[in-house]
């Protein structure tokens, strides 16, 4: 079905068109929402909230710019609000409570390395959506910077500082006291 | 051009997004750089480990579209023939009861704002009940009562918006959010909902010590009580109702104006009705309500 069929469709509320629309957006959806909010049934829940608003304010839809993209940008703000409204609630991965904090001060740990993956859930919920966005979903700063609104150099900064948090939970530790860590010389 | 500077654009170049003359600056310090270069070999490695996990397949559950249909469907609007008996709209009220899992739990259902219109021919608009199934509420305030609010807030479109712009907005409701609830519930923050075609009102309150109490504020069925449901005997206030749901408490008082909900945790009676009548100016805190 063409795009101008598929907007046209679901402006009727045609579930056919619907159901095209989501057949074709939502594997890139769901693995984002599942990257950033990390929970199964969260990602379900507000992939199920993203493509009713898409639905429902269809009619906004502006000719010319891209019915994915656009369903792709609901679902990204959908996951931002649920973050923020998630608010004091403490972050735990799915298997283990320690925060990226915690492993980071604790200095009795042994080797912690861990997949990517299992680290991505390590990593704060902002530093994450900025890895994921780009890494993952593959988009420039500057879609980036359109897509959370805010400035392209505060994306750059904010993925500077995820990087670095990123690879502080990849990269094994010292296991034992008098081992100094790696430092990048500083010639003068 | 010093290290720290050089690694730390060391990202951006990387990702391509650097303008050519600083990438090519760059390029001459990595020349004779090695604690830069491998800071950049490092960064490349790191990065080119997200490749696995963007091919990775992810299945996406097919009850997720069925939800979305389900939604949808209750979404479209329910024509009914007819008029009532007195030639005006009539209302419908729809009755939901589901065991829940927790003991002594209770389905509530509250009609909201609007009443419903009736179609008289073909070309009458067609009809649509509004009301507020507290159950999505209610079946996961045990578990998780933070995310069974904002499943509930999500379900019913929640907006963030001050206490300001939400008592500007609200005109024809009447109630309060104060900055502190008895019990040292601090104020957190604040919502607009969609409640069918009306606008609801919740908020989020929390002590110190990290207990939340939230309240939910809509306007009532036909401007008294009513409403089928089920509810436990509450002595808290004339014209109050409670539903139990574990060690949860969703206490309801309803004046002409407002339908004021509170879902608490606390067993203090006193500390309840002071809270409810901190939400609701139109309440008499000091007088009680007959056994329901």
């Amino acid at each position: 079905m063409q795009e101008r069929d598929l907007v046209e469709g679901c402006r009727r509320g045609d579930r056919a068109a619907q159901r095209a629309l989501y057949d074709a957006t939502s594997e890139r959806i769901y693995r984002l929402l599942l990257r950033m909010l990390r929970h199964e049934s969260d990602a379900a829940d507000v992939m199920q909230d993203a493509y009713i608003r898409a639905f429902e304010r269809i009619a906004q839809f502006q000719e010319g710019s891209s019915l994915a993209t656009w369903v792709y940008r609901i679902a990204v703000n959908e996951a931002l609000q649920f973050i923020r409204r998630r608010g004091r609630r403490n972050e735990s991965s799915i298997d283990s409570s320690d925060t990226h904090a915690e492993r980071l001060a604790d200095p009795t740990d042994d080797v912690l390395r861990v997949d990517l993956k299992d680290a991505l859930e390590r990593v704060p919920e902002w530093e994450r959506t900025l890895l994921i966005l780009r890494y993952e979903q593959g988009l420039n700063y500057a879609e980036m910077a359109e897509l959370l609104e805010k400035p392209a150099g505060t994306i750059a900064s904010g993925l500077n500082r995820a990087r670095h948090m990123l690879r502080d939970v990849l990269e094994p530790r010292s296991l034992s006291a008098g081992e100094e860590t790696d430092h990048p010389e500083h010639p003068t | 051009m010093d290290c720290l500077f050089v690694q730390s654009q060391l990202g951006a170049m990387i990702d391509g997004e650097l303008p050519a003359d600083q990438a090519a600056a760059l390029e001459s310090h990595l020349q004779s750089c090695e604690a830069c270069r491998r800071e950049q070999a490092s960064l490349v490695a790191l990065t080119a480990g997200f490749a696995p996990l963007a091919a990775e397949a992810v299945g996406v559950p097919t009850s997720i579209w069925a939800g979305i249909e389900a939604r949808l469907d209750s979404d479209r609007p329910v024509e009914v023939a007819g008029a009532g008996a007195s030639g005006g709209p009539s209302l419908i009220y729809r009755f939901f009861h589901r065991p829940l899992a927790i003991a002594a739990s209770l389905a509530l259902l509250i009609g909201a704002a609007t009443s419903i219109g009736i179609l008289l021919s073909s070309g009458s608009r067609a009809a649509q009940a509004d009301t507020i199934d507290y159950r999505i509420l209610l079946d996961h305030v045990g578990t998780d009562a933070d995310a069974a609010v904002e499943r509930f807030l999500r379900h019913y479109k929640a907006e963030r918006m001050t206490r300001a712009d939400i008592l500007r907005s609200a005109t024809g409701m009447s109630f309060a959010l104060p900055d502190q609830l008895p019990g040292d519930y601090l104020f957190e923050e604040s919502y607009r909902v969609t409640f069918g075609r009306g606008p609801g009102y919740a908020a989020r309150y929390r002590r110190a010590d990290g207990e939340p109490v939230f309240v939910f504020f809509h306007a009532p069925m036909c401007k008294r009580q009513t409403g089928v449901h089920c509810d436990s005997k509450c002595a808290l206030a004339r014209g109050s109702h409670a539903v139990t749901v574990g060690a949860w408490r969703l206490i309801h008082f309803t004046d002409p104006q407002t339908c004021h909900c509170l879902l608490s945790r606390s067993t203090d009676q006193q500390a309840l009705r002071s809270m409810l009548a901190a939400i609701s100016p139109e309440m008499d805190p000091a007088a009680t309500a007959t056994a329901q």
